[in-house]
């Protein structure tokens, strides 16, 4: 190669580093941030990223101390069997103790399907989820989670005000792709959701 | 070369081509699970002489409708696809399902607890009624003979 060629391919990539960054994981192209706003940041709610950001920093802090962010994983068992071979086994901690005795209270029709299980199975089932519900867990997260319910039994931990407000930006058509299907599919996303940890290190919205 | 060298070639090259069309046998506790169901078909139906994989397959592809929630009509495909050799989606939460084939997914159709189970709870689903002993033993046929 000569050396002209040479110095001008170095001269580009020089000058053309600023606007390489390493661009972190969007849910699709038009949710990117415009070219201009990546340099002088979004205008949209910035009071609220503020209080966004100082949430971040406590939970790191909170982490740092060793105290539990996240819910509880889920153990292999009976619950991940009986109740995750249909959909993601959701966390005992997601859901306070009378949400989850009014879901099990009736597993014939559980959101319009039959999803019984043989009573053994449900009392260690129930057994497991009530011990573990969101309303006895020291996690922070659970924490803020659980005082946004206030007096309401959600069944659904997609109608919990926390969850929405975690959840709102992800636009429809994101959550209408194949590979999520349904804003109750955590896995799609939370890569680490297995694990209890929702936080934003682990999410990789597919295509 | 010598021979031996080249007849060992040729077990290595087959080898795999072998093992997928090896059959799946069923274990001795299926089998009993099966003539179980064929004493209650033969009770349901004195003309029953066997179960058969060609109405296990009718069977597996046949549509059932009328459920009040989407989706509407429902069959074996709907979650499972239309060969159960494929990994699939369940239709309403997007979890992954792995094949129903044995020959792909070794551990599937071995348990009778677990295939009772899931033939209680996925007929409810799909035809929304229990499964006749014909119609399981049907399917096992069907499975089983992929």
């Amino acid at each position: 190669m000569k050396k002209r060629t040479l110095l001008a391919l170095v001269l580009v990539a020089v000058l053309s580093a600023p606007f390489v960054q390493p661009t972190p994981v969007f849910a699709s192209d038009d949710e990117q941030p415009g070219f201009f706003a990546r340099f002088f940041g979004s205008d949209d709610d910035d009071e609220e990223s503020e209080e966004e950001e100082r949430r971040e920093h406590e939970e790191h802090e909170e982490e740092e101390e060793g105290r539990s962010v996240g819910m509880l994983p889920v153990k292999t068992g009976v619950y991940s069997d009986e109740c995750g071979s249909c959909h993601f086994a959701f966390q005992a901690d997601l859901l306070p103790e009378r949400s989850w005795k009014t879901l099990l209270g009736d597993l014939h029709n559980h959101f319009g399907d039959e999803a019984a299980v043989d009573e053994a199975h449900l009392k260690e089932i129930t057994e497991y989820l009530l011990t573990n519900a969101g309303d006895h867990s020291q996690s922070p997260r659970v924490g803020r989670m659980m005082s946004s319910i206030g007096d309401a039994t959600p069944i659904k931990i997609t109608d919990i005000p926390y969850f929405k407000k975690e959840h709102r930006k992800i636009k429809a058509s994101t959550v209408e792709r194949a590979s999520i299907h349904s804003l109750s599919n955590c896995s799609a996303c939370h890569t680490t959701a297995p694990e209890g940890k929702f936080g934003e290190h682990g999410i990789k919205i597919p295509q | 070369m010598s021979k031996q060298f080249f007849v060992a070639l040729l077990l290595f090259a087959l080898g795999p081509v072998s093992l997928s069309f090896g059959f799946t046998p069923k274990s001795p506790l299926v089998e009993s699970f099966q003539k179980g169901l064929a004493t209650k078909a033969k009770k349901a139906d004195p003309g029953f002489t066997g179960f058969s994989a060609d109405r296990g397959k009718a069977f597996y592809s046949l549509k059932h409708g009328d459920h009040k929630k989407k989706p509407e009509t429902r069959s074996c495909e709907t979650c499972h696809t239309s060969d159960p050799m494929n990994s699939s989606k369940h239709i309403i939460t997007g979890k992954k399902i792995k094949p129903l084939s044995p020959l792909v997914y070794r551990k599937r159709f071995t348990k009778v607890k677990k295939i009772k189970k899931w033939f209680r709870r996925n007929c409810k689903w799909t035809l929304k009624r229990s499964c006749t002993a014909q119609e399981q033993g049907d399917f096992i046929e069907y499975i089983y003979s992929l």
